[in-house]
């Protein structure tokens, strides 16, 4: 079989946040990762008395938990700022995430999110050993991804 | 402009919104044209869909003069 062509390192992709799903930020200069875990679906097996396989039916799709890793920094409308108020919002502010691995370009895919909770959001940590630009993560947990094609 | 067919789920990031598979659309710049038609994520619209999303269908004509009497 042929070397696929078409492998590419994602270290210039797209990273965007909605707090309503309609008007998207891009993070890209703030984001540092993305890590969305992996697609799941619930399943079930039980055993008869006849037979020695299981029986084994399908379930639901599971939630996704989505850790994401920014640069910490202090303007008003950064990402830290915006993220802080929707995790201290009573009832956990939306929060919508979609990013495109090649960066977002017409034909590449794009991954979006439907609305998220705000799980996890670290604080920074100050570090005298550590030179590295200040950094924090989130984490959003999702209940499904829509992959679309950027036109 | 010419029409196209989406083959696969495309998001349009211009207007915000989703183009559904089998949906008709417009595609007006050359280079973003090539690109889909390239990743075969589009078909031009055929001559039976193109008809259906660009014409007004006319109702057909209907004979409002009310009942006519019938002579016995």
């Amino acid at each position: 079989m042929t070397q696929t062509t078409g492998g590419f390192s994602a270290t210039d992709a797209k990273i965007e946040y909605s707090l309503a799903g309609s008007t998207w930020v891009d993070i890209s200069g703030f984001a540092n990762s993305l890590k969305p875990g992996a697609l799941t679906r619930a399943s079930g097996a039980r055993w008869t008395h006849e037979g020695d396989g299981a029986i084994l039916t399908a379930g639901k799709l599971g939630t996704l938990d989505i850790d994401v890793s920014i640069i910490y920094t202090e303007g008003t409308g950064d990402a830290m700022a915006i993220l802080l108020t929707q995790m201290q919002t009573v009832g956990g502010g939306p929060l919508y995430l979609r990013w495109s691995p090649k960066g977002g370009a017409t034909g590449e895919w794009q991954f979006t999110t439907s609305v998220g909770v705000l799980k996890k959001l670290d604080l920074p940590s100050p570090d005298a050993e550590d030179a590295k630009p200040c950094a924090v993560s989130f984490s959003i947990e999702v209940a499904t991804i829509t992959k679309a094609a950027i036109t | 402009m010419p029409k196209y067919e989406a083959l696969f789920l495309l998001y349009d990031r211009a207007g915000e919104k989703y183009i559904q598979p089998g949906e008709v659309f417009e595609v007006s710049d050359p280079a973003k044209e090539k690109t889909l038609l390239e990743k075969g994520l589009i078909k031009p619209a055929s001559e039976k869909v193109k008809a259906h999303a660009g014409e007004t269908i006319k109702a057909a004509s209907v004979d409002e003069s009310g009942p006519k009497s019938k002579d016995k």
